[in-house]
Order: C-alpha cells, then structure tokens, then sequence
C-alpha cells in the first residue's frame, strides 16, 4: 500500500506526462480491440458465404442432358437414388461423408404449409439422410439436438427447424428452448420438435427451413428412392478438386451421359467458389494483424520511451531516496509499479473503449439489416484483447526495468548533483 | 564513534588515476560537533561520501559506531543509511512533489512506518523546528532557510548516530546561514554527532574542532578554543 500511495503521488505530480503517456496506451488498445472486431466480423462475413456447409463440400443436384450419348437423346431427364450414393461411397474411398437431401414440394409450389394449432405458414420442408448435418456441419444449434441415425432408422415423428420458423409457427419472441417437444403438422402428420437450429446461409434464409428424417419424408412425400441433392465431404486429406471430378465421371458413367456433357449434373464446389473468397479472407485478416501488431508495436515503444524518460528525469529524486535509505529493490519496485499501475490503468481503459466502439459498430450494423461492407456480427476475442494489454503492461515494465536499473546502481551522489532543486 | 584508519581511495586508473585520499585516519567521539575544510579536490567531498556510505573506497578501514562498513552491500549500505546517518545538503534536496511532511517523513517510509504514525512524528519534528504551520507547504512555497530546516527535520527523523551536512549554508545568504547555523548548534547541544563540511572559515569558527584536508591529507586537525564560550541560542 505504501508503493502505491508513492506510485500515485509520483503519477500525479507528472500529471500531463501520465496523462499523454495513458491516453497512448488507450488510444493503441482501443484501436487494437477496434481492429479486431472488424477482423472478426470480416470473418463472420465471408463465413455467411458458405452457411453452415463445409468448406470443401461437394453439393451435385440431377439435371437434364445436353447431348446425345449411348443411345439415349438429349434432354432426358436424370435422378439420381440411393443406390449411387452406396455405390459412390464404396468405390471413392476419399469420401469422408456423403449424405442425401430431398426437398418437397413440386417446382412451382416448394414451400409446404406446416400448421401448428391454430397458427400456420409455408417452409421449405427437406429430408435428410443422417450424416448430412457432418456436411452442413456449422448449424448453430439454439436448442435441443440435430437430427440423427436412430431417427432414420426408426423413422421417428422428428423435426429439426430453423429460427425463422419459430414465430409465424408459435406465436411473436418464441424462445428456440420452449418449442422443443411441441408438435407441428405437415400434410397431417404430426412432427415432434426436437431442435432449432440458426443458419447463416443465404443470408439467413437457410434458418427458413425444417429438416425431418429421410424415412419420415418418404412416408410423408413418396418419391420412393429418389435423390435431389447428394452431398459430399472428401477426408480433409484428400483433395476436393479431384474428388468432384471423380465423383462427377462416375455418375455420368452409372447414368449414361456424355463425358463431355456439362448440363447433366450440377456440381457446386465449395472449394472452388471459396477459393477467391478464402485468399481475399486471408489477406484481409494478415493486414488487420499487421495493423494491429503495429498499433500494439507503436505503443510499446511509447510505454518504453515514457519510461526511459521517467527515469532520467528524476535521477536527483532517485539519488535522493537513496541517500535516505531506499534500497535499489525499492526504487526498481517504485518504477515498475508505476508503469505497471499507468499501463494496466490506461490500457483496461482502452480495452473498454474498444469494446464500447466493437458494441456500437454491431449495433449500427444490425439496424442496416445485418451486414455492412461484408462486415457481420463483430465481436471481440476478449482472451487475445487481454493477452495484448499483458504484453504492452510486461513491455512497459521491461521498458522501466532497464533505465531503473542503472538509476539503482546510479552512485547517490552523482545522481543528486544533476541539478539544485 | 567514527574511526578511520588508513583510508584509501582512487579515481580511475592507470595514468588516469586519481589518488584522492591518501591514508587517510581521523576519529570522531560520540557528541563532537566538527568542520572538515578544503580547497576544491581536497577530498572533502569523497571523504564526506565515504562517511555517508554513499561511496566506496579501496582500502582501510571506517567504523561507525562500532559497524565496519566496507563489507556492506547496496542494500545493507542503504539500510545503514537510513538508521544511522542523517544527511544535510547544500541544495536541500527535498523532493518538489511532496510537502514538507511528506518530506520529512520519506526516511520513516524506507523504515517501513505506517502512514500516519511517519507524518505524526515528521509534523512534531517540524513543530519542534520552528515549521509547525509549514507542513503542508511545498518545498516551492518555502524561502530558502525553511527549505533548509525541513532538509534537518527529515535528516533528524530516523534519531541518526551522526548527521553530515554538506555545504549546508551554501546556498543561503548571512542572515539566513546564522539561524541555520544556530539550529545545527542547537541540535548538536542535544547530544548528537555532527560533520559539517565547508569552505567557509565562519562556518568552521562555529564547530568544536576544525580539521583541515589539503590533497588528501589531513594537514591541520585542531580543537576550537574559542567553541564553548560562544552563546548557544535555540532558533525558533
């Protein structure tokens, strides 16, 4: 307690010093934690552009053909079923996870009215078989569960909604915990809610949806083997380029379409179409970092110049303390508490402001409908915040240290000779 | 209570080096009130800093107060300083930051004193030395006699076995070096040990004993005959 007193009335006699000195530190922080916020929500911004699918997902949708091939004319219509899917998984072993997606409805009409008492609306309703949610695997699930192989398997009365259902279905503020368990009808059967998931996708449309087991579907929508959408995730190993080729050349061969034919299958790489955005993401994050370290750089140099400075100026003060009897442990004890007390004072300061800014940008981003300049949802990593301020404080104490040093070795003499007070 | 033996010290070395004292003894009893003269580069100043344990030297030995100090490290020297020895400076010395209390009481902190108690005995001591309604003033807001009677306040705090002053009239004109003069007497008269270093023949007239260095050697070491006679009025 005694130090601090010292260390407070020494920061207060220098007050315009301590007070630039602070602002410094501050001012880095701030700008610091202001950075990464934007990184974060820069980051969150080009997260969107994938959804909640894997980022080397292979997403192939049937077509039509465009040439002739193997007897058969062009434009003939293709539909893939389960048995490609076992076929692919047994023939192409960089598959990690292949799943099936079917949506209902016919093209004009796709999205199904689900009825829930005496509410209803119209969703996308989609079947999934059970490794679809390792494929679309960053749904932020808000409460209850995913949907899984026992389901499947045991064709449970299941349903997995997204957030945007929750209020044309139970009513306006529908906590996602509550609905778990309440029944919703779609084309009269009844569907227990087990889970409610927020997707990100398609700018927050994919949250639209109800996912329901691939045997529930069946039941409910017919279409007996038949596959919309088959979905791939090759082994992080393996290289999705080449995977999609494969599987791409394989399926033209089960269902005989030309090799040359680009029409017949849709093949959505994910890769591919993140590759542009991923290098851009890249480079937006290593330059927020650059500034950023340079910002924190800047303001440990600042802290260790103060310091040096602190110290020189007061070599007859310290020469005087000494000839009363500090000890060189208590003027090193003196210096570094000061810098310490100034930098963790300043700096939390900082990390305050910081936050306040990070808050406030969200929040304008957020009335603006969610996105600004590809920036979503920023948020600070407080842990990296907290890591920045204890290196500028550990900086700032080293910074003291030295010139502390030689001012506690500093013969008392010479020290209080530096000029009459 | 001081005993020197043999001292010696260098400055430098090789063809640079400076013999400053040359084997040098002197003793001071218990309650002696004495004056060390000199030119400049007499020693005056380095014996003075030796005394202080402010500075080390080569060889020989000093003992204060039955404690030989040449084996002491940093810290011990500081913590010797500050039990034992009380310093007066010619330019004061006070820190600008801190008021005449806190001054004072600065010495009492390295002793490890609690707040309150160190600022009750720095204001007694100030009532004592005639500053009783300066003690929250700031060493800027003080004329250069106040100064220099806080400067003995906090020299007096710890109850030191010897006070050093150097120069302590140095910076104060005539009327103001007799009432810091007189005050040093005062304090002498109650008992304690005193050296005062100066270059001033009136200074010196006024202690008991008048020790004279000339190149490092003591050259001239002599009771004031004229001492005791002189009236002692307390300075209030």
């Amino acid at each position: 307690m005694g130090t601090f007193a010292e260390v407070l009335q020494s920061l207060w006699a220098n007050r315009t010093r301590t007070l630039l000195t602070g602002f410094g530190v501050l001012w880095g922080l701030m700008l610091l934690v202001l950075l990464l916020g934007v990184g974060d929500g820069l980051r969150k911004g080009s997260a969107r552009y994938y959804g909640a699918d894997d980022p080397q997902s292979i997403w192939l949708s049937a077509r039509t053909t465009a040439l002739p091939y193997d007897g058969f004319q062009e434009g003939r219509k293709i539909v893939f079923d389960h048995a490609d899917l076992n076929y692919l998984r047994k023939a192409l072993p960089a598959i990690e996870f292949i799943a099936a997606e079917n949506r209902a409805g016919k093209r004009w009409s796709r999205n199904i009215p689900i009825v829930h008492k005496s509410r209803s609306a119209s969703f996308p309703v989609l079947g999934v078989t059970p490794d679809f949610f390792k494929i679309k695997r960053y749904l932020d699930v808000q409460a209850g569960r995913e949907l899984n192989a026992r389901d499947s398997e045991l064709t449970r009365k299941v349903a997995f909604i997204g957030i945007k259902t929750l209020d044309p279905l139970f009513g306006p503020a529908s906590k996602p915990a509550k609905q778990l368990g309440k029944l919703i009808n779609v084309h009269g059967i009844n569907l227990t809610v087990v889970g409610v998931f927020e997707d990100d996708g398609w700018s927050g449309r994919m949250s639209e949806r109800i996912y329901v087991p691939m045997s529930v579907y069946r039941q409910v929508f017919g279409e007996n083997n038949q596959v919309d959408v088959i979905a791939v995730k090759p082994f992080q190993s393996a290289d999705p380029f080449t995977l999609a080729d494969n599987i791409e050349a394989r399926l033209k061969e089960r269902h005989s379409i030309a090799p040359a034919d680009a029409k017949a299958i849709n093949v959505g790489e994910l890769a591919e179409s993140g590759q542009e955005q991923a290098q851009m993401q890249k480079a937006l994050i290593l330059l927020i970092w650059s500034v950023g370290l340079g910002t924190l750089a800047a303001g440990i140099v600042g802290i260790g110049n103060i310091m040096i400075i602190t110290v020189s100026e007061r070599t007859q003060e310290l020469g005087i303390r000494k000839a009363l009897g500090a000890t060189p442990a208590s003027l090193l004890k003196l210096i570094i508490t000061e810098a310490l007390v100034l930098t963790l004072v300043s700096g939390y300061l900082g990390l305050l402001a910081g936050i306040g800014l990070v808050k406030l940008l969200n929040q304008t981003i957020r009335e603006s409908g969610g996105e600004l300049a590809g920036i979503v949802n920023p948020e600070v990593d407080f842990s990296i915040a907290i890591t920045a301020l204890g290196v500028l404080a550990f900086a700032g104490m080293l910074a003291g240290i030295i010139p502390a040093l030689r001012a506690a070795r500093l013969e008392p003499v010479v020290a209080m000779s530096e000029e009459p007070n | 209570m001081i005993e020197i033996q043999h001292l010696n010290k260098t400055y430098g070395s090789g063809d640079q080096a400076l013999h400053v004292l040359k084997d040098l003894s002197m003793h001071v009893t218990k309650g002696e009130l004495v004056s060390i003269m000199g030119s400049s580069g007499s020693g005056k100043s380095t014996l003075l800093n030796i005394l202080g344990c402010l500075d080390s030297f080569d060889t020989g030995s000093y003992r204060l107060n039955g404690i030989g100090v040449e084996r002491m490290n940093e810290s011990a020297a500081a913590k010797f300083r500050n039990r034992q020895l009380g310093f007066v400076f010619q330019a004061f010395n006070l820190l600008p930051y801190k008021n005449a209390i806190e001054n004072v009481a600065l010495p009492l902190y390295y002793q490890g004193v609690r707040r309150k108690e160190r600022e009750l005995k720095a204001t007694e001591m100030l009532a004592k030395l005639g500053l009783g309604n300066r003690g929250l003033h700031f060493p800027n807001e003080l004329s250069g006699g106040q100064k220099q009677r806080v400067a003995i306040a906090r020299a007096l705090i710890t109850d030191p076995a010897l006070i050093l002053a150097d120069e302590p009239t140095g910076a104060l004109d005539s009327e103001t070096t007799a009432e810091v003069m007189s005050l040093l007497r005062t304090i002498h008269a109650e008992g304690r040990t005193m050296i005062i270093v100066t270059h001033e023949q009136e200074i010196a007239d006024e202690t008991q004993r008048q020790i004279i260095l000339r190149d490092g050697m003591v050259v001239s070491d002599q009771k004031n005959s004229a001492f005791p006679h002189k009236a002692l009025t307390a300075q209030q």
